[in-house]
């Protein structure tokens, strides 16, 4: 079932994809479709703005390039900064995922 | 390493936005065409997609948001390394000219340097002596006589009448100077006491460093002595100690608790004269209304000077009923500009008026320098303008490299400001003597980096867009040098300029030299050489009386003769330069004076009748006082020459019978004593000089002293004597007459040595542009002199041609600078005495001067002209 996703996520989740290489728009909306199994469905028109919006931080640059079938896409890809971001957000969401579950998780009121 | 990826060029707003919907149309259909695939009709998948996409409209206005802020980025981004390269160009062009480079620099900072110093001390001195709270609206409160410089401070009575009828004055603070006899271990010291109010401190928003300033309790007649500290008294006599509170000193026989230390702060209250602001102690309230203090006031927000003015001038006729010192004297109220005295004040801004004209040359200096550049670089600039290169660019290059230079400069300037403002502090002549606290502040580097950027642009402009206005083709063909008149016209103008400048520096420096010569050669009066003076101050705690303490001090002037080595002591209540006024209308008896022969303002002297002998000054007429008996004549009295000549021009002026005001008893001349001229240079010269004998009060207490020892021995044998005598008795003030004399033309030496010093730098930068101008004239023109050459002119006729071209510009600048020193000699006036601002053998040496160093500066490019070979010229380019 599509869960609503938290508006810091987006970002996190963009530039994951990155990571695996310069891609564009939609190629990216693909991939985090296929790896959360359909489970995330992220909304394109916020994927775009995220994108659009890590560029502005600097931490994806885009350039316009040729597509695998011969069309003219804006592809993106990480910046130092946006990897050094992407490392240190994914600690911080695995934190906090932890952290939730202990709490979710928890078998008695006081355990 | 940033990496810098190709970009196109800057994307106007449209462009932008056809890039988002060309964006978003390619994921719509992508994602329309998996739906095709998936088996969809073609209008089906469209609006699935579109549909699942989300809400378009918003997308694509966020994203271009988006864009044109990262696009806002990137260009500040481009313009800042732009300007980075361009920088970092213009540095490695400045410096593959290092000699270039180093003169500008050099040029720059010894004028930027001299500026920004002097523009401290004045700012400090003359523009802000107050640095205290509200200090833009305090004024020093003065009573003064009519027609002259000579101010009072003025009584307690006048200030408590203000206090009560003055509505322009939100406070008045009276500062009392007084001295004290400190008793210590080491023998007895004189200490500057200031009396002031318990709130003087909180007006002047300064707080103690140490324990508590005095209170209005303090000032309660009755209320146990208490003393705050001077700071530097605390450190020198104290050692900085904090545990000072609670401790006690006795000033005077009185014993005083310290409460406090003064802050750093204090020692910038106007009023310090010889001595410092050592002590303060709370002055009585209600206290002595015949004391006089100097008296600083707090003019009510919103009323101006002008205002408290016309206020004080309308008192004065109010209050003349309650107070007699109003009718004797006019209010007059200063503000802190006009403190540091008239005198001061307009030596500090000739000093400064110089200054800045030496900044000039030094500006027109770096202009000739870069104009010198920017034509040796006409070809490449004519090059890159044919091969595209925008006049802006050209230009702004030019102007980053002048930029540097400036900076460069400025720095440097700042970095020299320090010790040199450290060198005026050491060498200051006593009546600057507040320079002593002049320090640089933050706004200084301010200043000298404002100077050397501002100057630096100014010199840079003109040759820039000169240099950018070039026309390739006559460049590249080389004959522009002599066709390019539009540059050789700047450069003339230019020295021409720097010529007059220098030339009235020279005038100005020549004119107080030749004055302080002039000064120099003035008799004297009386003999200066093995003349020694000191002060005895007789506490009269210790010696009530006036009969006691004459007694001692005719004690002390005994003891003294007998010391071996001096050859004749005596007594005076001063000693030239440093004897007392006498004001009052001369009067004389059996004569009635017009408005125009009355002289009011007097030099002043009580003397023991072996004075004259002592000092050297002859009696022209008449004898000396009578030496009988313990107080001398009654009602007689000395003139000096220049009073004699004046009222008898034919003589017989011994006999006659004068007084000073209209009341009291004529005193007879008795004698006619020589001139003594060099009376100090304040407002005592010229003055007429009285003599009175000695009064018995122990008015005299100042030992005048012919002796064979030298002033330090002395000084040192006469504190022995009196630390026999009584140790409890201070000597001040010891010092040889020649001392004295020096010391009163001290101001107008140090300004004299300053001048010279802004005249000759201005004479070698002159001379060093008219070098350089030359120089590059040779060597551009160097095809031209040698067709000359070859067509048979002889190298004689060379060189001349090369020093007409270079002295064209100095004579003109010569005659111009002539002009100006005519004009502006009267500003020079203060500083001159015994010389007209116009003297006409000073502007002649000058000129002169000036011309033999352009023929000087013009010889070696002249020479090196000459010996040109044809040949090798012609080949040349």
């Amino acid at each position: 079932m599509p869960v609503d996703l938290p508006s810091g996520s987006v970002d996190i989740l963009l530039l994951k994809a990155l990571s695996w290489g310069p891609m564009h728009g939609y190629a990216a909306s693909n991939w985090i479709r296929a790896r959360s199994g359909g489970a995330l469905l992220l909304e394109d028109a916020a994927l775009y703005q995220g994108l659009h919006r890590l560029e502005r931080l600097g931490q994806v640059e885009s350039e316009w390039g040729t597509s695998e079938n011969n069309r003219r896409a804006r592809f993106y890809r990480l910046t130092p900064a946006g990897r050094r971001r992407l490392r240190s957000e994914t600690e911080t969401w695995r934190d906090v995922a932890q952290a939730l579950f202990r709490v979710l998780d928890a078998r008695s009121a006081d355990s | 390493m940033t990496r810098r990826r190709f970009r196109f060029p800057w994307r106007p707003r449209q462009r932008i936005a056809v890039e988002v919907d060309d964006e978003l149309a390619f994921h719509l259909e992508a994602r329309t065409a998996e739906y095709q695939r998936l088996g969809l009709t073609a209008e089906r998948a469209a609006a699935r997609a579109r549909q699942e996409f989300g809400d378009l409209e918003r997308a694509r206005r966020y994203c271009l948001e988006q864009d044109l802020a990262s696009e806002r980025r990137l260009r500040w981004t481009d313009r800042l390394s732009d300007l980075a390269s361009d920088l970092r160009i213009a540095a490695r062009r400045v410096r593959r000219h290092p000699a270039l480079l180093a003169l500008s620099v050099g040029t720059l900072a010894v004028g930027i340097a001299a500026a920004t110093a002097f523009w401290t001390v004045v700012h400090q001195l003359v523009l802000n002596p107050f640095p205290f709270s509200g200090g833009d609206r305090a004024v020093a409160v003065y009573h003064s006589l009519e027609k002259s410089d000579v101010r009072l401070t003025p009584r307690l009575g006048a200030v408590a009448l203000w206090r009560q009828h003055a509505t322009s004055f939100e406070a008045l603070e009276p500062i009392e100077h007084g001295s004290a006899v400190m008793v210590g271990s080491d023998g007895s010291e004189l200490v500057g006491i200031r009396r002031v109010t318990g709130t003087l401190f909180n007006r002047l928003g300064i707080s103690p460093v140490v324990g508590r300033a005095l209170s209005l309790d303090d000032q309660d007649p009755g209320a146990p002595p208490v003393a705050v500290l001077g700071h530097a008294f605390w450190q020198r006599r104290f050692g900085a100690d904090p545990t000072v509170t609670g401790r006690t000193m006795v000033l005077d026989s009185t014993r005083y608790t310290i409460v406090g230390v003064a802050p750093r702060e204090a020692e910038r209250l106007p009023g310090a004269w010889r001595r410092g602001h050592d002590v303060f102690v709370p002055l009585p309230e209600p206290g002595d209304a015949r004391i006089s203090a100097f008296t600083l006031a707090w003019l009510r927000p919103g009323v101006t000077l002008a205002q408290a003015r016309s206020e004080m001038a309308v008192l004065d006729g109010r209050l003349a009923s309650l107070d007699e010192s109003f009718t004797r004297y006019a209010t007059r109220l200063y503000s802190g500009r006009d403190l540091a005295g008239p005198r001061n004040t307009r030596t500090l801004l000739i000093l400064l008026g110089a200054v800045s004209l030496l900044l000039v040359i030094a500006g027109a200096n770096v202009a000739h320098l870069q104009l010198g550049r920017d034509l040796a670089r006409l070809p490449e600039h004519a090059m890159r303008s044919a091969l595209g290169a925008r006049r802006s660019q050209l230009i702004s290059q030019g102007l980053l490299e002048s930029l540097l230079v400036g900076l460069a400069g400025g720095v440097l300037g700042l970095l020299l400001a320090g010790p040199l403002l450290r060198f005026l502090v050491e060498s200051r002549p006593p009546a600057l003597d507040a320079l002593a606290n002049v320090r640089l502040e933050p706004v200084a580097v301010a200043v000298s980096l404002g100077l050397g950027l501002g100057l630096a642009l100014a010199a840079g402009l003109i040759p820039a867009w000169q240099a950018a206005r070039a026309a390739p083709a006559a460049l590249l063909h080389g004959t522009w040098a002599t066709e390019h008149r539009g540059g050789r016209r700047l450069r003339e103008l230019l020295l021409v300029a720097e010529v007059s400048i220098s030339l009235v520096l020279l005038v100005g420096a020549g004119l107080v030299a030749r004055s302080l010569w002039k000064l120099g050669s003035l008799p004297l009066g009386l003999e200066p050489d093995g003349l020694v003076t000191a002060a005895v101050e007789v506490p009269a705690w210790r010696y009530p009386g006036a009969e006691t303490q004459e007694a001692f001090l005719r004690q002390v002037s005994e003891a003294v003769s007998a010391l071996p080595g001096v050859l004749h002591a005596s007594r005076a209540s001063g000693v030239p330069p440093q004897t007392g006024i006498t004001f009052g209308a001369l009067e004389i008896a059996g004569r009635t004076l017009g408005e125009a022969e009355t002289e009011s303002f007097f030099a002043s002297q009580s003397v023991l009748p072996d004075y004259f002998l002592a000092a050297g000054i002859p009696i022209l007429e008449g004898r000396s006082f009578d030496p009988r008996g313990t107080s001398g004549e009654p009602n007689v009295i000395i003139v000096s020459r220049a009073l004699a000549r004046r009222y008898w021009p034919g003589g017989g002026a011994v006999g006659q019978r004068i007084r000073i005001g209209s009341e009291g008893p004529w005193q007879e001349i008795v004698g006619v004593a020589e001139d003594v001229p060099a009376l100090g240079l304040g407002e005592l010269r010229g003055a007429l000089h009285l003599y009175s004998p000695h009064s018995g009060r122990a008015d005299e207490n100042v030992l005048v002293v012919r002796t064979t020892m030298s002033a330090d021995r002395f000084e040192l044998r006469v504190r022995e004597l009196l630390r026999t005598l009584d140790p409890a008795v201070p000597v001040q003030r010891v010092a040889s007459l020649p001392a004295l004399l020096e010391e009163s033309t001290s101001t107008e030496r140090f300004s004299s040595w300053l001048l010279g010093g802004f005249a000759g730098f201005a004479t070698l930068l002159f001379a060093g542009g008219l070098f350089g101008v030359l120089s590059q004239a040779v060597a551009l023109r160097t095809r031209e002199i040698g067709v000359r050459v070859a067509l048979g002119a002889d190298p004689g006729r060379v060189r001349r041609l090369i020093v007409r071209q270079g002295l064209r510009p100095a004579l003109l600048g010569v005659v111009v600078g002539l002009a100006g020193s005519w004009f502006a000699g009267r500003l020079l006036a203060a500083l001159l005495h015994e010389i007209s601002p116009r003297d006409g053998l000073t502007f002649a040496a000058a000129a002169l001067l000036t011309v033999l160093v352009s023929v000087v500066a013009a010889w070696l490019p002249a020479r090196r002209a000459s010996r040109l070979e044809p040949v090798r010229a012609l080949r040349a380019d």
